[in-house]
Protein backbone atom coordinates (compact mmCIF):
# COMPACT_ATOMS: atom_id res chain seq x y z
CA UNK A 1 0.00 0.00 0.00
CA UNK A 2 1.33 3.44 -0.85
CA UNK A 3 0.09 6.80 0.16
CA UNK A 4 1.85 9.44 -1.87
CA UNK A 5 -0.89 12.08 -1.86
CA UNK A 6 0.83 14.27 0.72
CA UNK A 7 4.43 13.26 0.27
CA UNK A 8 6.90 15.69 -1.19
CA UNK A 9 9.61 13.71 -2.96
CA UNK A 10 11.98 16.67 -3.41
CA UNK A 11 15.34 16.77 -1.70
CA UNK A 12 16.65 19.81 0.15
CA UNK A 13 20.32 20.77 0.33
CA UNK A 14 21.04 21.76 3.92
CA UNK A 15 24.76 22.44 3.35
CA UNK A 16 24.36 26.27 2.95
CA UNK A 17 22.17 26.44 6.07
CA UNK A 18 24.70 24.53 8.18
CA UNK A 19 27.57 26.65 6.85
CA UNK A 20 25.77 29.75 8.15
CA UNK A 21 24.87 27.87 11.34
CA UNK A 22 28.53 26.95 12.03
CA UNK A 23 29.64 30.52 11.28
CA UNK A 24 27.07 31.95 13.74
CA UNK A 25 28.17 29.51 16.44
CA UNK A 26 31.83 30.43 15.93
CA UNK A 27 30.97 34.14 16.21
CA UNK A 28 29.11 33.56 19.47
CA UNK A 29 32.05 31.54 20.80
CA UNK A 30 34.63 34.19 19.83
CA UNK A 31 32.53 36.92 21.48
CA UNK A 32 32.00 34.89 24.66
CA UNK A 33 35.61 33.73 25.02
CA UNK A 34 36.92 37.27 24.38
CA UNK A 35 34.76 38.78 27.14
CA UNK A 36 35.61 35.88 29.45
CA UNK A 37 39.37 36.18 28.90
CA UNK A 38 39.25 39.93 29.59
CA UNK A 39 37.43 39.25 32.88
CA UNK A 40 39.89 36.47 33.76
CA UNK A 41 42.79 38.87 33.14
CA UNK A 42 41.20 41.53 35.37
CA UNK A 43 40.58 39.00 38.17
CA UNK A 44 44.12 37.62 37.83
CA UNK A 45 45.65 41.10 37.90
CA UNK A 46 43.68 42.03 41.00
CA UNK A 47 44.95 39.08 43.03
CA UNK A 48 43.06 36.89 45.51
CA UNK A 49 40.32 38.67 47.46
CA UNK A 50 40.41 38.90 51.24
CA UNK A 51 36.80 39.43 52.25
CA UNK A 52 36.14 39.17 55.93
CA UNK A 53 33.18 36.84 55.51
CA UNK A 54 35.18 34.06 53.82
CA UNK A 55 38.33 32.20 54.97
CA UNK A 56 41.45 33.15 52.98
CA UNK A 57 41.95 29.62 51.60
CA UNK A 58 38.35 29.42 50.36
CA UNK A 59 38.68 32.90 48.87
CA UNK A 60 41.83 31.85 46.97
CA UNK A 61 40.08 28.71 45.65
CA UNK A 62 37.09 30.80 44.54
CA UNK A 63 39.51 33.23 42.88
CA UNK A 64 41.10 30.48 40.78
CA UNK A 65 37.66 29.14 39.96
CA UNK A 66 36.60 32.63 38.82
CA UNK A 67 39.63 32.85 36.53
CA UNK A 68 39.60 29.38 35.01
CA UNK A 69 36.11 27.88 35.01
CA UNK A 70 34.39 30.03 32.38
CA UNK A 71 37.13 30.02 29.69
CA UNK A 72 37.74 26.27 30.14
CA UNK A 73 34.01 25.54 30.02
CA UNK A 74 33.52 27.71 26.91
CA UNK A 75 36.41 26.04 25.07
CA UNK A 76 35.16 22.56 26.08
CA UNK A 77 31.64 23.37 24.95
CA UNK A 78 32.91 24.77 21.65
CA UNK A 79 35.05 21.66 21.01
CA UNK A 80 32.00 19.47 21.76
CA UNK A 81 29.99 21.48 19.20
CA UNK A 82 32.77 21.08 16.63
CA UNK A 83 32.70 17.30 17.15
CA UNK A 84 28.97 17.29 16.41
CA UNK A 85 29.63 19.40 13.29
CA UNK A 86 32.36 16.94 12.22
CA UNK A 87 29.89 14.06 12.51
CA UNK A 88 27.51 15.96 10.26
CA UNK A 89 30.23 16.61 7.66
CA UNK A 90 31.53 13.03 7.70
CA UNK A 91 30.92 11.00 4.56
CA UNK A 92 30.49 13.89 2.17
CA UNK A 93 32.97 16.08 0.28
CA UNK A 94 33.89 19.39 2.03
CA UNK A 95 31.88 21.57 -0.35
CA UNK A 96 29.37 18.89 -1.28
CA UNK A 97 25.62 19.05 -0.78
CA UNK A 98 23.83 17.71 2.31
CA UNK A 99 20.70 16.29 0.72
CA UNK A 100 17.75 15.33 2.89
CA UNK A 101 14.05 14.64 2.45
CA UNK A 102 11.58 17.43 3.15
CA UNK A 103 10.59 16.19 6.62
CA UNK A 104 14.19 15.63 7.69
CA UNK A 105 15.20 19.05 6.34
CA UNK A 106 12.44 20.79 8.30
CA UNK A 107 13.37 18.91 11.48
CA UNK A 108 17.08 19.45 10.95
CA UNK A 109 16.66 23.21 10.62
CA UNK A 110 14.34 23.48 13.64
CA UNK A 111 16.62 21.45 15.89
CA UNK A 112 19.71 23.33 14.70
CA UNK A 113 18.00 26.66 15.50
CA UNK A 114 16.96 25.35 18.92
CA UNK A 115 20.57 24.19 19.41
CA UNK A 116 21.84 27.65 18.49
CA UNK A 117 19.43 29.26 20.97
CA UNK A 118 20.61 26.80 23.64
CA UNK A 119 24.24 27.55 22.78
CA UNK A 120 23.61 31.29 22.98
CA UNK A 121 21.85 31.04 26.35
CA UNK A 122 24.51 28.74 27.80
CA UNK A 123 27.44 30.92 26.68
CA UNK A 124 25.73 34.15 27.75
CA UNK A 125 24.77 32.81 31.18
CA UNK A 126 28.28 31.38 31.71
CA UNK A 127 29.81 34.78 30.95
CA UNK A 128 27.24 36.52 33.20
CA UNK A 129 28.12 33.98 35.89
CA UNK A 130 31.78 34.95 35.61
CA UNK A 131 30.83 38.63 35.73
CA UNK A 132 29.13 37.92 39.06
CA UNK A 133 32.53 36.99 40.49
CA UNK A 134 33.98 40.41 39.72
CA UNK A 135 32.38 42.29 42.65
CA UNK A 136 33.35 39.38 44.90
CA UNK A 137 36.99 39.73 43.86
CA UNK A 138 36.87 43.44 44.62
CA UNK A 139 35.40 42.71 48.05
CA UNK A 140 31.72 43.49 47.41
CA UNK A 141 28.60 41.35 47.70
CA UNK A 142 26.00 41.65 44.94
CA UNK A 143 22.62 42.28 46.52
CA UNK A 144 20.82 41.05 43.38
CA UNK A 145 23.11 38.01 43.08
CA UNK A 146 20.45 35.55 44.24
CA UNK A 147 18.00 36.75 41.58
CA UNK A 148 20.65 36.74 38.85
CA UNK A 149 21.57 33.16 39.79
CA UNK A 150 17.88 32.17 39.73
CA UNK A 151 17.40 33.91 36.35
CA UNK A 152 20.41 32.00 34.95
CA UNK A 153 18.95 28.68 36.12
CA UNK A 154 15.55 29.55 34.65
CA UNK A 155 17.08 30.58 31.31
CA UNK A 156 19.25 27.46 31.02
CA UNK A 157 16.33 25.28 32.12
CA UNK A 158 13.95 26.82 29.59
CA UNK A 159 16.50 26.48 26.77
CA UNK A 160 17.10 22.83 27.74
CA UNK A 161 13.37 22.09 27.73
CA UNK A 162 12.97 23.77 24.33
CA UNK A 163 15.84 21.81 22.76
CA UNK A 164 14.97 18.54 24.51
CA UNK A 165 11.36 18.74 23.38
CA UNK A 166 12.46 18.82 19.73
CA UNK A 167 15.34 16.35 20.15
CA UNK A 168 13.36 13.16 19.29
CA UNK A 169 12.84 14.62 15.81
CA UNK A 170 16.57 14.56 15.07
CA UNK A 171 16.93 13.02 11.58
CA UNK A 172 18.59 9.61 11.48
CA UNK A 173 19.58 7.50 8.45
CA UNK A 174 16.63 5.18 7.72
CA UNK A 175 18.84 2.20 6.86
CA UNK A 176 19.71 -0.28 8.16
CA UNK A 177 16.30 -0.55 9.78
CA UNK A 178 17.46 -1.95 13.13
CA UNK A 179 20.08 0.78 13.57
CA UNK A 180 17.51 3.43 12.65
CA UNK A 181 15.12 2.08 15.30
CA UNK A 182 17.84 2.13 17.97
CA UNK A 183 18.96 5.65 17.05
CA UNK A 184 15.39 6.94 17.16
CA UNK A 185 14.90 5.36 20.59
CA UNK A 186 18.15 6.91 21.84
CA UNK A 187 16.99 10.31 20.56
CA UNK A 188 13.61 9.89 22.26
CA UNK A 189 15.18 8.95 25.60
CA UNK A 190 17.72 11.78 25.27
CA UNK A 191 14.89 14.24 24.60
CA UNK A 192 12.98 13.07 27.67
CA UNK A 193 16.12 13.33 29.82
CA UNK A 194 16.81 16.86 28.57
CA UNK A 195 13.23 17.97 29.25
CA UNK A 196 13.31 16.46 32.76
CA UNK A 197 16.71 18.06 33.45
CA UNK A 198 15.40 21.41 32.19
CA UNK A 199 12.32 21.13 34.40
CA UNK A 200 14.54 20.35 37.39
CA UNK A 201 16.70 23.40 36.61
CA UNK A 202 13.59 25.58 36.41
CA UNK A 203 12.23 24.19 39.69
CA UNK A 204 15.59 24.61 41.42
CA UNK A 205 15.88 28.15 40.06
CA UNK A 206 12.47 28.94 41.49
CA UNK A 207 12.64 27.19 44.84
CA UNK A 208 16.26 26.41 45.81
CA UNK A 209 16.57 27.90 49.30
CA UNK A 210 20.36 28.00 49.76
CA UNK A 211 20.91 30.53 46.95
CA UNK A 212 19.61 33.10 49.44
CA UNK A 213 22.55 32.43 51.75
CA UNK A 214 25.20 32.43 49.01
CA UNK A 215 24.71 36.02 47.93
CA UNK B 1 -1.58 22.41 18.41
CA UNK B 2 -5.24 21.89 17.44
CA UNK B 3 -4.12 19.48 14.73
CA UNK B 4 -2.20 17.45 17.31
CA UNK B 5 -5.23 17.13 19.59
CA UNK B 6 -7.40 16.20 16.62
CA UNK B 7 -4.87 13.54 15.59
CA UNK B 8 -4.57 12.12 19.10
CA UNK B 9 -8.32 11.98 19.64
CA UNK B 10 -8.69 8.90 17.47
CA UNK B 11 -7.70 5.44 18.82
CA UNK B 12 -6.63 4.14 15.39
CA UNK B 13 -4.23 7.03 14.93
CA UNK B 14 -2.90 6.53 18.46
CA UNK B 15 -2.37 2.86 17.65
CA UNK B 16 -0.42 3.83 14.52
CA UNK B 17 1.77 6.11 16.63
CA UNK B 18 2.34 3.35 19.20
CA UNK B 19 3.43 1.02 16.39
CA UNK B 20 5.84 3.63 15.04
CA UNK B 21 7.39 4.06 18.48
CA UNK B 22 9.09 0.70 17.98
CA UNK B 23 10.57 1.39 14.54
CA UNK B 24 9.90 3.09 11.20
CA UNK B 25 7.39 1.04 9.19
CA UNK B 26 6.10 0.94 5.65
CA UNK B 27 2.47 1.81 4.99
CA UNK B 28 1.81 -1.85 4.15
CA UNK B 29 3.28 -3.09 7.43
CA UNK B 30 1.11 -0.68 9.37
CA UNK B 31 -1.96 -1.67 7.35
CA UNK B 32 -1.44 -5.32 8.38
CA UNK B 33 -2.32 -4.34 11.95
CA UNK B 34 -5.72 -2.91 11.06
CA UNK B 35 -8.89 -4.37 9.58
CA UNK B 36 -9.85 -1.00 8.06
CA UNK B 37 -9.67 -0.18 4.36
CA UNK B 38 -6.56 1.32 2.82
CA UNK B 39 -8.33 4.55 1.97
CA UNK B 40 -9.39 4.98 5.61
CA UNK B 41 -5.82 4.40 6.73
CA UNK B 42 -4.57 6.89 4.14
CA UNK B 43 -6.90 9.47 5.65
CA UNK B 44 -5.45 8.72 9.08
CA UNK B 45 -1.91 9.10 7.72
CA UNK B 46 -2.90 12.45 6.23
CA UNK B 47 -4.19 13.69 9.60
CA UNK B 48 -1.04 12.47 11.37
CA UNK B 49 1.19 14.10 8.77
CA UNK B 50 -0.74 17.37 8.97
CA UNK B 51 -0.21 17.36 12.74
CA UNK B 52 3.50 16.70 12.21
CA UNK B 53 3.33 13.55 14.35
CA UNK B 54 4.72 11.29 11.63
CA UNK B 55 7.36 11.82 8.99
CA UNK B 56 7.44 9.94 5.72
CA UNK B 57 9.82 9.05 2.95
CA UNK B 58 9.16 7.36 -0.36
CA UNK B 59 11.63 4.78 -1.60
CA UNK B 60 10.56 2.98 -4.76
CA UNK B 61 6.95 1.91 -4.35
CA UNK B 62 7.08 1.95 -0.57
CA UNK B 63 6.37 4.80 1.76
CA UNK B 64 8.13 4.56 5.10
CA UNK B 65 6.62 6.32 8.10
CA UNK B 66 8.36 7.17 11.34
CA UNK B 67 7.33 8.76 14.60
CA UNK B 68 8.01 12.48 14.46
CA UNK B 69 6.55 13.49 17.82
CA UNK B 70 8.20 15.90 20.23
CA UNK B 71 8.50 15.00 23.92
CA UNK B 72 5.39 17.05 24.72
CA UNK B 73 3.42 15.35 21.94
CA UNK B 74 4.58 11.94 23.16
CA UNK B 75 3.45 12.83 26.67
CA UNK B 76 0.06 13.88 25.25
CA UNK B 77 -0.10 10.58 23.34
CA UNK B 78 0.57 8.66 26.56
CA UNK B 79 -2.07 10.70 28.37
CA UNK B 80 -4.66 10.25 25.62
CA UNK B 81 -3.94 6.51 25.54
CA UNK B 82 -4.19 6.22 29.32
CA UNK B 83 -7.51 8.05 29.33
CA UNK B 84 -8.56 6.10 26.25
CA UNK B 85 -9.88 9.26 24.61
CA UNK B 86 -12.14 8.72 21.65
CA UNK B 87 -13.82 11.60 19.91
CA UNK B 88 -16.58 10.71 17.45
CA UNK B 89 -16.39 12.45 14.07
CA UNK B 90 -19.36 14.64 13.21
CA UNK B 91 -21.32 14.42 9.95
CA UNK B 92 -18.67 16.37 8.04
CA UNK B 93 -15.89 14.24 9.45
CA UNK B 94 -14.91 16.83 12.03
CA UNK B 95 -14.66 15.75 15.67
CA UNK B 96 -17.63 16.86 17.77
CA UNK B 97 -15.86 16.77 21.09
CA UNK B 98 -18.33 14.22 22.50
CA UNK B 99 -16.54 11.31 24.11
CA UNK B 100 -17.45 7.87 22.82
CA UNK B 101 -18.02 4.87 25.05
CA UNK B 102 -14.87 3.65 26.68
CA UNK B 103 -13.51 0.40 25.39
CA UNK B 104 -13.46 -2.35 28.00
Amino acid sequence: MTDTSQIDLGLTDLAPFFERFDRRNRLVFVAAISVSLVMSAVILAHGPPTPGWMPAKAAATAWWFAILFTPVFLVGWYVFGEFIALGRRRGRPPAGPLLTGTDDARNGVRIANAGFAFNLVLMATTVIGQALWMPFVFGYRVSAGEWIARAIMLAVGAATIYLGNLWPRTPVPRAPERTAAIRMKVNRISGWMMVITGLLAVLLGLFLPFLRHLF
Amino acid sequence: MGNVFKALADPTRRHILQLLKARPMSAGEIADHFPTSKSTLSAHFAVLREAGLVGSEKSGKNVTYWLNATVLEEALLALASALDLNVRPGPAGAPTGKPAERRS
